[in-house]
């Protein structure tokens, strides 16, 4: 659990450049408090993939700090890294499904990580491929799949362990209005279950369906990324 | 409804194209590993086959004064021999089977009779001979005599035995170093190719153990499979020379030992599996410990 009161994700002077070349993120400054739920938006380009990168653990950053779960990430020892990434659920663009597994052990994957018992998930896996649309296509390899599906996919093993903080890349970027609405439904269901959610997206539309706070990204500066005193930014 | 597979699925693929050579060079690995450990078994089992036949058998040089003595010289001998050795069987070689076995070295033209040819007493007895008693007694009685239990002979067979044990063992080592080298640079092509399975498990929170134990598993199930096939090819060309000709006493036949060979063979595969499974352990352990380092 995060630590009381301890904001569940705070970016604090994050500074990220590639290699020797110019930094793409400069002096950002985000925290998401516990239960919020934030959009992320920007022009291509403008860093949002490199931010969520460095949120879920995937990118050290090349100054700043960074505190996940009240734990300041630098100091923590590889596996107690990845005791925190099980609790942070992963959306991206290419979805990153493993394609000689089913959609079925795709979206159990990470409670297979985690160690638990087949039969124990079993049920809650069916479950949530019922909710995502994919339960008929469950025993199907991903390579046979649409783009919407693939997405689908990833969104449900994404949130398929609960995630304390939930981060989607574009997650709607594929998928028809009406899956579209459903997936933010599911978003939604899971924040106010508890977690946290940063979801990147051009879609305005999907922005205004959903009371939640926005953060802009601008040739790598943030703005909106403290939040006011008086806004936890959790959706209703 | 439509059930999820009653298995899980492996986590790594299988890669049929590349786990096939890979395979190949594997059994290889251990036909030879497997011929090698079992000639020096067969080499050490031979020798001690050669050394207890020649422990068993002895003989003794008469140095005859003259052709007149050699009957009274030689029954003289016996008698000593006899009283020492009274379980032992004595054969009393005669001039002419004396003298041929000297004719490899001065040639099959006839001998001059004058040449004084010693007697020779084949002596087969399973106990050791009691040599400095009968060298005394020998010497006693005024008989010249050399006694010959092949000692020198089956020391140096033992040494050169031994030697090839040595080889074959230093062999079998040399394949394993082969096999580890193998199992890791298959491990770092593995984590290579699959980059991107590596990441969903990363960001799954899999951690370092938990993907190096996919690579183990991999590895020793490849190892054990490879070592089967070379183990049993090895067998087959042993059991084909065994059986093939040019038997006698140094043939092939006997030399092997089917429940003594059967468990170096065993334990020559479980090493073998073991081997790379924890060279593929290690390798995927410092690849990723690598990589986070360079992330």
């Amino acid at each position: 659990m995060t630590s009381t009161g301890a904001p569940t994700l705070d970016l604090q002077r994050i500074g990220l450049r590639y290699g020797r070349g110019p930094e793409v993120l400069c002096d950002v400054d985000l925290t998401l408090p516990q239960g919020s739920f934030t959009f992320l938006t920007g022009a291509s380009g403008a860093g949002k993939s490199s931010l969520l990168k460095l949120a879920y653990l995937s990118l050290k950053p090349s100054r700043g700090l960074i505190h996940l779960f009240g734990q300041d990430v630098s100091t923590l020892k590889s596996s107690e890294l990845q005791v925190l990434r099980r609790r942070v659920g992963v959306v991206l663009q290419d979805f990153r499904l493993i394609d000689h597994l089913s959609v079925w052990e795709n979206v159990a994957l990470p409670l297979r990580v985690a160690g638990r018992t087949r039969s124990d998930y079993i049920p809650d896996v069916n479950e949530l491929l019922n909710w995502v649309g994919l339960g008929h296509r469950r025993n199907a390899l991903p390579p046979t799949l649409s783009g919407g599906e693939k997405q689908r996919c990833a969104i449900a093993r994404a949130v398929i362990a609960k995630p304390d903080l939930l981060i989607a890349d574009e997650p709607t970027g594929n998928v028809d209005p009406e899956i579209g609405a459903r997936l933010l439904r599911l978003f939604a269901e899971m924040n106010r279950m508890g977690a946290t959610v940063l979801i990147a997206t051009h879609d305005l539309g999907l922005i205004e369906n959903v009371s939640a706070r926005t953060i802009h990204l601008q040739d790598g500066r943030l703005s909106g990324g403290r939040v006011p005193a008086n806004k936890s930014g959790r959706t209703t | 409804m439509i059930e999820p597979l009653a298995t899980q699925q492996p986590l790594l693929p299988s890669r049929p194209e590349q786990g096939r050579a890979l395979l190949v060079v594997l059994t290889v690995m251990a036909f030879l590993a497997a011929l090698a450990l079992m000639f020096a078994n067969g080499a050490d089992r031979l020798s001690d086959r050669w050394t207890a036949q020649l422990t068993q058998s002895s003989t003794v040089q008469l140095l005859i004064s003259s052709e007149a003595q050699r009957e009274t010289q030689t029954i003289a001998t016996r008698d000593i021999l006899r009283a020492a050795i009274p379980e032992a069987r004595l054969t009393l070689l005669s001039r002419e089977q004396s003298a041929a076995l000297i004719q490899p070295w001065l040639g099959d033209g006839t001998l001059p009779p004058d040449l004084p040819i010693p007697g020779v007493i084949r002596i087969d007895s399973e106990i050791k001979l009691p040599i400095e008693t009968l060298e005394r007694q020998f010497s006693e009685a005024s008989l010249k005599t050399v006694i010959d239990d092949h000692s020198r002979f089956s020391g140096q067979l033992k040494q050169t035995v031994g030697r090839l044990v040595l080889l074959g063992i230093g062999l079998v080592a040399l394949i394993g170093l082969a096999a580890t080298a193998v199992s890791m640079f298959a491990t770092r092509a593995g984590l290579a190719a699959q980059r991107d399975i590596i990441h969903v498990l990363v960001q799954a929170g899999a951690t370092d153990g938990f993907i190096a134990w996919l690579f183990v598993g991999q590895a020793a199930r490849r190892g054990l499979v490879g070592a089967a096939l070379g183990a049993g090819f090895a067998v087959f060309v042993w059991i084909f020379i065994s059986v093939g000709p040019g038997q006698g006493s140094v043939g092939w036949r006997g030399i092997m030992d089917g429940f003594t060979d059967g468990v170096a063979l065993i334990l020559l595969c479980t090493a073998f599996a073991v081997i790379c499974a924890i060279a593929a352990g290690w390798s995927s352990l410092r690849q990723l410990r690598d990589e986070r380092r360079r992330a």
